[in-house]
This record gives C-alpha cells, sequence and structure tokens, in this order.
C-alpha cells in the first residue's frame, strides 16, 4: 500500500439481506486530494460511506493512516480523524448552534484550548453560524443547517472529511458557496472524500472520480480525463 | 443560582397546614412521585427512550427498602440507598438486551418486564406473595421524629438533591451527548458518541431514582403488595411527565400532582376519578402540548429543554 494513501478500501461490501447494495468496490483517497464517488439514486454511494464510518456492517479492508479499521466500532472512528458529515446533514435539531458544534469536538472534548480555536475557525468560514449560535439548529434554514453540518465536521479535526451529497435540496448559489467552502478546507490540508448526485459541481473540486453503478464503479479516473457528457448520460441517468 | 430560588416557595408550603397531617402526607406522596416521574423524564426526555415497565423498578425499591427495614432492621438510610443501587443493578441488566430495540418495540419489551416483576413477586415468601408487606415503619432521623411534616422536608431535600446532580450533568458534556443521541442517533455516534453506554445510562439512572421513590412510598404508606405496581402505575408515571411538562422538574411535579392530588380532591364526590383524569388528559394533550407548565409560564430550568 502506497503511504501516500490516507485511505485505502478494498473489495468493500455491504449487504442489506439479501440485497448487495456495494459490491466489493476498491477506492483510496490521496493525502490533501480530493476524491468523489458520483452516481444515481440507490447505487450505493451513502451505504459506502456509512461503512467507512463502522455505522453499518461490512465486509473487505478499509486502511486509514496505514491502521486497519475494518472491525472498529463507530464511535471510535472520529477519534482517529475520519469524520463522516450524513446525508440529510443529521443535524441536532433541538441543540443549539453552538452545541451542535460543541458535540462535533465530543471525540476531543478534553482539549478545551483546540475546541476554542476550532469554533473560531467555524464561525470564520460562515459567518452566519456565529450570527445564530444561540438558536435551536432545527429553526435554521436549509443552507444554514448545511452549514451547520459542515462546521460540525469540522470540530472533529478531521484528517479525511466525508460527505455524503451536501448539495441536497440547496438553491444553485447556495451549492456553489458551500463547494467553495470545501476548497477552502481542503486548502488548509483536510483530504476530502464526497459523495454526489451533483456530477457537475463535484466534479470541479474533485482531482479523480469513482462512478458508482448498482453497488459497483462504472468508471474511474482523473476528472480531467472524463468526458462529463457521457458521463451523464450513461452512468447518471440523467 | 437563580434556578435554586424555585425551591424556596416549597420549604413554605407546609407551615399553613402543619394542623392537617393527612394534607401533609399528600404532598409527601407528590414529591415521591415527582422523584419517580424524574426517573422517567431522565429517560424519555433527555435519552428519548421509553419504558412501560417503570413500575418494575419501583417495586424493586419499594420491597428491597421494607425488606431490610422490617426483616433486617437496617437502617432506613442505608435501605434507601440499597432500594436505589439493586434497581439500578436490575436496570443495567434488563437495559443491556433491551436497549437494543427502541420506540414500540421497547415499550412493549419493558412493559412485558414490568408485568413479569410484578408476578415474580406474588410468588415469593420474603416479599409476603400476594399479601405483601404490612407495618413498615416510617423513617425516623436523629431528631426528625416520624411524622408527615418531616417527612416532607425529607423528601424535599431529596428532590432538591436529584435537581442539582441532573442540572449539573445537563450542562457537562456527558448531558450534551446524550441530547445529541436523542436528537439524531447516528450522527451522534458518527462523532464518538457510544450511544448504547449512554442510553444505558439513562436507564439505570432512571431505575434508580424510580427504585428510590419506590423505597420512599414504602415506608410511606407503610403496606405494600404487587397490586399497587402494576401496568397502570408505569403508564401514569409517563402520562405524569407529558401533563406536567418534559424536561423540567417543575413539570413533572405539577403532573405528580395532578395524578396524586386530584384523586383526593374528587375522593368527596361520587364521580369516577379515572374518568375525569382521562378527559383532563385529552383536553391537556390537545391545548398545552407542552404539557401544564405551560400555563404557569414556568420556562425550563435546564438548559437543553426538548421543545
Ligand atoms: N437500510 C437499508 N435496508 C435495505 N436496503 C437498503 C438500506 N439502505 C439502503 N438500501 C438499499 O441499498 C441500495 C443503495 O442505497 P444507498 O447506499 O443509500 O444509495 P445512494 O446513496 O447511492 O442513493 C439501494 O438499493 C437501497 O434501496
Ligand atoms: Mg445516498
Amino acid at each position: 500500500m502506497a503511504t501516500d494513501h490516507i485511505l485505502e478500501v478494498e473489495n468493500l461490501t455491504v449487504k442489506y439481506g439479501p440485497i448487495e447494495a456495494v459490491r466489493g468496490t476498491n477506492f483510496f483517497v490521496g493525502n490533501q486530494e480530493v476524491v468523489s464517488i458520483l452516481g444515481a439514486n440507490g447505487a450505493g454511494k451513502s451505504s459506502t460511506l456509512k461503512a467507512l464510518a463502522g455505522l453499518i456492517p461490512h465486509e473487505g479492508k478499509i486502511t486509514f493512516l496505514s491502521k486497519d479499521i475494518s472491525r472498529t466500532e463507530p464511535y471510535k472512528i472520529p477519534y482517529l480523524g475520519l469524520t463522516l458529515c450524513p446525508e440529510r446533514r443529521g443535524i441536532f435539531p433541538d441543540l443549539s448552534v453552538e452545541d451542535n458544534l460543541l458535540l462535533g469536538a465530543y471525540a476531543i472534548r478534553k482539549n478545551k484550548n483546540l475546541i476554542k480555536e476550532n469554533i473560531k475557525k467555524v464561525y470564520a468560514l460562515f459567518q452566519r453560524l456565529g450570527e445564530r449560535k444561540r438558536q435551536l439548529a432545527g429553526t435554521l434554514s436549509g443552507g444554514e443547517q448545511q452549514m451547520l453540518a459542515i462546521g460540525r465536521a469540522l470540530m472533529n479535526e478531521p484528517k479525511l472529511l466525508m460527505l455524503d451529497e451536501p448539495s441536497l435540496g440547496l438553491s444553485p448559489k447556495l451549492v456553489d458557496f458551500i463547494f467553495d467552502s470545501l476548497k477552502t478546507i481542503n486548502k488548509s490540508g483536510t483530504a476530502i472524500l464526497l459523495v454526489e448526485q451533483n456530477a457537475m459541481i463535484a466534479m470541479e473540486i474533485s482531482s479523480r472520480i469513482y462512478v458508482m453503478q448498482n453497488g459497483k464503479f462504472a468508471i474511474s479516473g482523473n476528472t480531467k480525463d472524463v468526458d462529463f457528457q457521457t458521463l451523464k448520460m450513461k452512468y447518471l441517468g440523467v | 443560582m437563580k434556578k435554586y430560588l424555585w425551591f424556596i416557595p416549597f420549604v413554605l408550603v407546609p407551615l399553613p397546614f402543619l394542623g392537617y397531617p393527612f394534607l401533609l402526607s399528600i404532598f409527601v406522596l407528590i414529591g415521591i412521585y415527582t422523584i419517580a416521574a424524574i426517573g422517567m423524564d431522565v429517560l424519555t426526555t433527555w435519552a428519548g427512550q421509553i419504558s412501560i415497565g417503570n413500575a418494575a423498578f419501583f417495586a424493586v425499591g419499594a420491597y428491597t427498602s421494607a425488606i431490610l427495614v422490617v426483616n433486617f432492621h437496617v437502617p432506613f438510610l442505608i435501605a434507601f440507598l440499597a432500594s436505589g443501587l439493586f434497581a439500578m443493578i436490575i436496570g443495567i441488566v434488563v437495559g443491556l438486551p433491551a436497549l437494543r430495540v427502541s420506540g414500540f418495540y421497547l415499550a412493549v419489551v419493558t412493559m412485558a418486564f414490568g408485568i413479569a416483576v410484578q408476578q415474580i413477586i406474588g410468588v415469593f415468601q420474603i416479599t409476603g406473595g400476594y399479601n405483601g408487606i404490612r407495618n413498615i415503619p416510617v423513617p425516623s432521623f436523629w431528631i426528625f421524629k416520624a411524622s408527615p411534616v418531616y417527612q416532607y422536608y425529607i423528601v424535599l431535600f431529596i428532590v432538591f438533591l436529584i435537581f442539582i446532580v441532573l442540572s449539573r450533568i445537563s450542562f457537562s458534556k456527558s448531558g450534551l451527548a446524550l441530547f445529541a443521541m436523542r436528537d439524531s442517533e447516528i450522527a451522534a455516534r458518527a462523532f464518538g458518541v457510544n450511544s448504547l453506554k449512554y442510553k444505558l445510562a439513562a436507564f439505570a439512572a432512571s431505575a434508580a431514582l424510580t427504585g428510590l421513590a419506590g423505597s420512599l412510598y414504602a415506608s410511606a404508606i407503610g403496606f405494600i403488595s404487587p397490586s399497587q405496581f402494576d401496568l397502570t402505575l408505569s403508564l401514569d408515571l409517563l402520562a405524569m411527565v407529558i401533563v406536567g411538562g418534559t424536561g423540567s422538574v417543575m413539570g413533572v411535579m405539577i403532573g405528580a400532582a395532578f395524578f396524586v392530588g386530584l384523586p383526593f380532591l374528587l375522593s368527596g364526590y361520587n364521580i369516577s376519578i379515572t374518568i375525569i383524569q382521562g378527559v383532563a388528559l385529552i383536553v391537556i394533550l390537545l391545548f398545552l402540548p407542552k404539557g401544564l407548565l405551560q400555563i404557569f409560564k414556568i420556562t425550563d430550568l435546564f438548559k437543553k429543554k426538548v421543545i
């Protein structure tokens, strides 16, 4: 295994009873790289991320920072710096914005100074969160909730940030803003594994892509080598 | 600090009623049910779990305490603490398998547990079978003699202690983890919260508080038998939280007062208490979804309350 890969996945399989949602995929993410897994609804993208976060049973080998985490319990994974920003955001609606962020720092809860610093960073990146820190998260707009979900993930000091459809349900303008933020996050040294149906915007920030179809990768490669039109017509069903 | 001031009126409450020991003993009962209802609140409002079997923990506490005091002449304070501890242990033993399910399934599992405990208590010799245990002495501490007014202050003091502890937990990292788990279990786990551990802790705390209440109940009433710890009690504990207002000690106290006080208020009249309570329950749920607490305009005393 190449040591410049922060994440290395071999033969990942996820089954829900008789349904095989992910069928023996192999992929990797390089240090400080942005990689996207694209695919239509039901392709197996979310299942892939949930398996990496240890949240659902899976087979295969997952190596993160040269450590085998295939059997690691889910609540231990964020301590390693592998953080999932879940599908549909999964914010805590009855907690305040700031409490949501604090919970994101649960794995580094002993380090009070680091938490303070991270909160400042998140408010610098998403000013609207800072203005609404005492507001209940459930009352935020969709875009603000997505900012909160990403901000909360950043609180954990991720080395690899996994995002499940951050563009879901957002206006084009907000999508642009969110993806600009992802670029900024990546520049500061965090690798990103992105799952998206919105191939165009995802390809803008990714160096490589994997296109998923029925639990397998139909094509993969450098973003610049992939023709967007064929991709759209053949694999994404749009 | 300000939130502790809420307790001052309760210190003064018994003064006008010193000549009415019967009324005072109703206040004592309200306090005891408040403790049990706080136990339910911790499980439901804080941890997002449910139990329709908490009468079992109430019974475990009552019987542990009664047996220790009556059969083994153990001082009440020790019997009291032992009741909470034993109920907590049973809570962990039951919670470990039961908490793998949630929602309706957990409701049914805990209900079955509650009914089973009631049956089990009925067959043992040491628990007095279906006849129960009689003549459980009212505890007397040091200068405090066995009278309702002292009982009142003892129970109030215990409620106050519980309030301080819970309020501290609600501001802590553990409290935050618990509330997050309630809001979105997947996300909480994704950020490092060991959800089974927290659920179990909430279940154990709920069992312990209910057990402590059971212990106080046994000595306040002086007589216990299996029929007192039936499914109705479990449902009442749940309803107290909903009627009064979730997520605050004041809310569940109002709920407890409603369920304990109403039957006494109506006992002089020839009307069915069950019907009155049922109608009141429906009216409250329809017009005051946040419970009676809403009328009194009391906001939550904990920082992170469920809306
Ligand atoms: N909890 C589940 N139980 C059964 N099948 C599931 C479950 N979650 C997802 N699936 C199925 O697995 C397949 C992949 O789902 P998912 O990973 O959510 O796809 P995507 O995120 O790419 O839309 C779909 O066919 C979906 O119906
Ligand atoms: Mg998905």
